[in-house]
């Protein structure tokens, strides 16, 4: 299967009477935009911001991030089986708004999750701190109940990243990237003497606000299976995920898997690339034994030499990461795990919740528990009171070292698992050794 | 396989009291931990993960764990998995927050993850 895509750069947002891309800016027209997201009698109000690098401003609480994308040649379109139909994507010519986001952001439970800091400290630690974002703040009519406001803004976002997408429909992009996945007969043929390595992929999978879609379906109910890693390119898996923010994977982490980038780069050269394996993290134990047997099963199908396995969230999904590097190790085959660390403010606590002594090679993506100061901000997109900030994950009441999170100067004392992306699995990240 | 339920989660409680065995007890999030250990320790086995959920063990009061209904062997999985969570539990700090209401979400969002557990849970 082969994908080209399509990099129309963007260097500037502005709200405009036309939606269009000109000239490298992306002209939004506010009430077309208000019209669309209000076509959910769910949605009670809704209302869009700008945010670009380097100004002062915090957006809080995120749900989800999108890149706008479009389909221009082959099959399928955006987001299928969940905003079109379930034709297969991945083929034929995508274009990228590069540098524009859709960023979600309001209440959807009483707890809250999310931060990103467009300059000073705290924008160091997310990369939407470089992204032209179009930020979408929307509330529910009275008494929706939580399953439906999560998936009315979820639907919303996907909604706003596809009208954006299209504006670039019949733009000439900047820059065009091929990224190809021949058959397995001709791959072997093609390189003889490559490893054969591929990328296990695992998906948030445990209920409300904790899920993952492929073409639609909701990853949990399913076994463990191949794809093409340019499927993914097109939007074939979607977050659902709202908890967590420092190592979820919002849409445009799975739109801009680095995983997939780096081992089409390495494709050729020093490795075979063979494909994806996407797998689950349920909940119930033997879910969880079941797809890891299968994702091991389908390494050896495959004739692998070596995996790369990164995983998503804490605590649960370490158990299947474990699972899934032992398992895979023991048919012979090499592993290299992703994963993040919740070690402690002062990182001597134990990292994960799970370990074997066949996960022997690690990257990390970073401490979560490390303290951030975040300074105040002159502009709030969505909300950033005591009920918001103190009660994000990573923030606190009354700490007995730093006190409450929110400080009276609109400063923000938290654990980095507050910010969007800061310890990212998939290492799409801003932290690193290199 | 029979299998019972130890929570301290009400909505959990009233919705399925009844049609399977529910143990609850209206104790902390680490409580319930040390409950199964307890159980884990008498031969009964651990069918939920006890670390379910992103949303960590300092943010939520509530927690529920399927374990067998049958006591067995003492089984070192269940044991290590157990034992693992309340380490976990105990290197987060406490948050001192009072979610007033909002309590409800905690309870809905733990529900949710247990329920994504039954219906493999029934097929076996």
């Amino acid at each position: 299967m082969k994908l080209e895509l399509g990099y129309i750069f963007i260097k500037d947002i502005q709200f405009g009477n036309v939606s269009k891309v000109e000239g490298g800016v992306l002209y939004v027209n506010k009430d077309e935009l208000k019209k669309l997201v209000m076509e959910d009698t769910v949605i009670a109000s809704v209302d869009f911001d700008i945010a670009k690098p380097g100004e002062s401003v915090r957006i809080t609480p995120v749900k989800d991030v999108i890149e706008p994308r479009v389909k221009v040649e082959g099959t399928g379109a955006m987001f299928p089986g969940m905003l079109n139909k379930v034709e297969t994507v991945g083929n034929g010519k995508t274009h990228v708004l590069k540098g524009a986001a859709v960023v979600t952001c309001g209440k959807i439970v009483g707890f809250q999750e999310g931060i990103i800091d467009m300059s000073g400290e705290g924008a160091k630690y997310t990369p939407f701190s470089e992204t032209l974002n179009l930020v979408m703040v929307a509330d529910p009519v009275e008494g929706t109940k939580q399953h439906d406001h999560e998936k009315a803004i979820r639907m919303a976002g996907l909604k706003v990243a596809a009208y954006i997408g299209e504006l670039g429909k019949n733009v000439k992009a900047d820059e065009y990237h091929t990224f190809e996945t021949p058959n397995m007969v001709e791959g072997m043929k093609l390189y003889p003497n490559l490893p054969r390595v591929a990328y296990v992929l695992m998906l948030q999978t445990q209920g409300l606000l904790h899920d993952t879609y492929v073409y639609g379906v909701d990853m949990k109910q399913s076994i463990s299976t191949l794809i093409y890693p340019t499927e993914i390119m097109d939007g074939a898996i979607l977050s659902g995920n709202c908890v967590s923010a420092c190592d979820k994977n919002t849409t445009y982490h799975h739109q801009n898997n680095p995983v997939v980038h780096d081992m089409f780069d390495a494709h050729g050269k020093t490795i075979n690339f063979v494909g994806v394996i996407i797998t689950n993290e349920n909940v119930y134990l033997m879910d969880k034994e079941r797809s890891s047997d299968w994702s091991a099963k389908m390494a050896a199908m495959l004739g692998l030499d070596g995996v790369i396995i990164s995983q998503e969230g804490f605590g649960n999904p370490d158990t299947d990461l474990i699972m899934n590097c032992k398992k895979i190790e023991a048919k012979g085959i090499k592993t290299v795990i992703i994963t993040d660390e919740y070690a402690g403010r002062d990182g001597k606590s134990q990292s994960l919740a799970d370990a074997d002594v066949a996960a022997n090679a690690v990257v990390t993506g970073g401490n979560a528990n490390e303290v951030i100061v975040l300074g105040s901000m002159k502009k709030i997109i969505g909300k950033a009171d005591t009920t918001v900030v103190n009660t994000i994950a990573g923030g606190f009441g009354s700490d007995p070292v730093h006190g409450a999170s929110l400080k009276d100067d609109g400063s923000i004392i938290v654990e980095i698992q507050a910010i969007t992306g800061a310890t990212n699995e998939l290492g799409f990240n801003k932290m690193s050794a290199r | 396989m029979g299998f019972v339920v130890i929570t301290n989660n009400t909505m959990l409680k009233d919705k399925y009291d009844g049609e399977f065995d529910v143990l609850y007890h209206n104790v902390s999030l680490r409580e319930i931990f040390v409950i199964v250990r307890d159980k884990v320790h008498a031969g009964h086995e651990i069918l939920t993960h006890p670390m379910s959920g992103s949303v960590k063990p300092n943010e939520t009061p509530f927690k529920t764990v399927f374990i067998t209904k049958e006591k067995g062997k003492l089984n070192m999985d269940s044991v290590s998995l157990i034992e693992g969570a309340i380490a976990t539990c105990d290197k987060f700090v406490n948050r001192d927050i009072d979610y007033g209401s909002k309590t409800e979400d905690f309870q809905l969002i733990d529900l949710s993850l247990a329920e994504s557990a039954l219906a493999s849970l029934r097929a076996f």
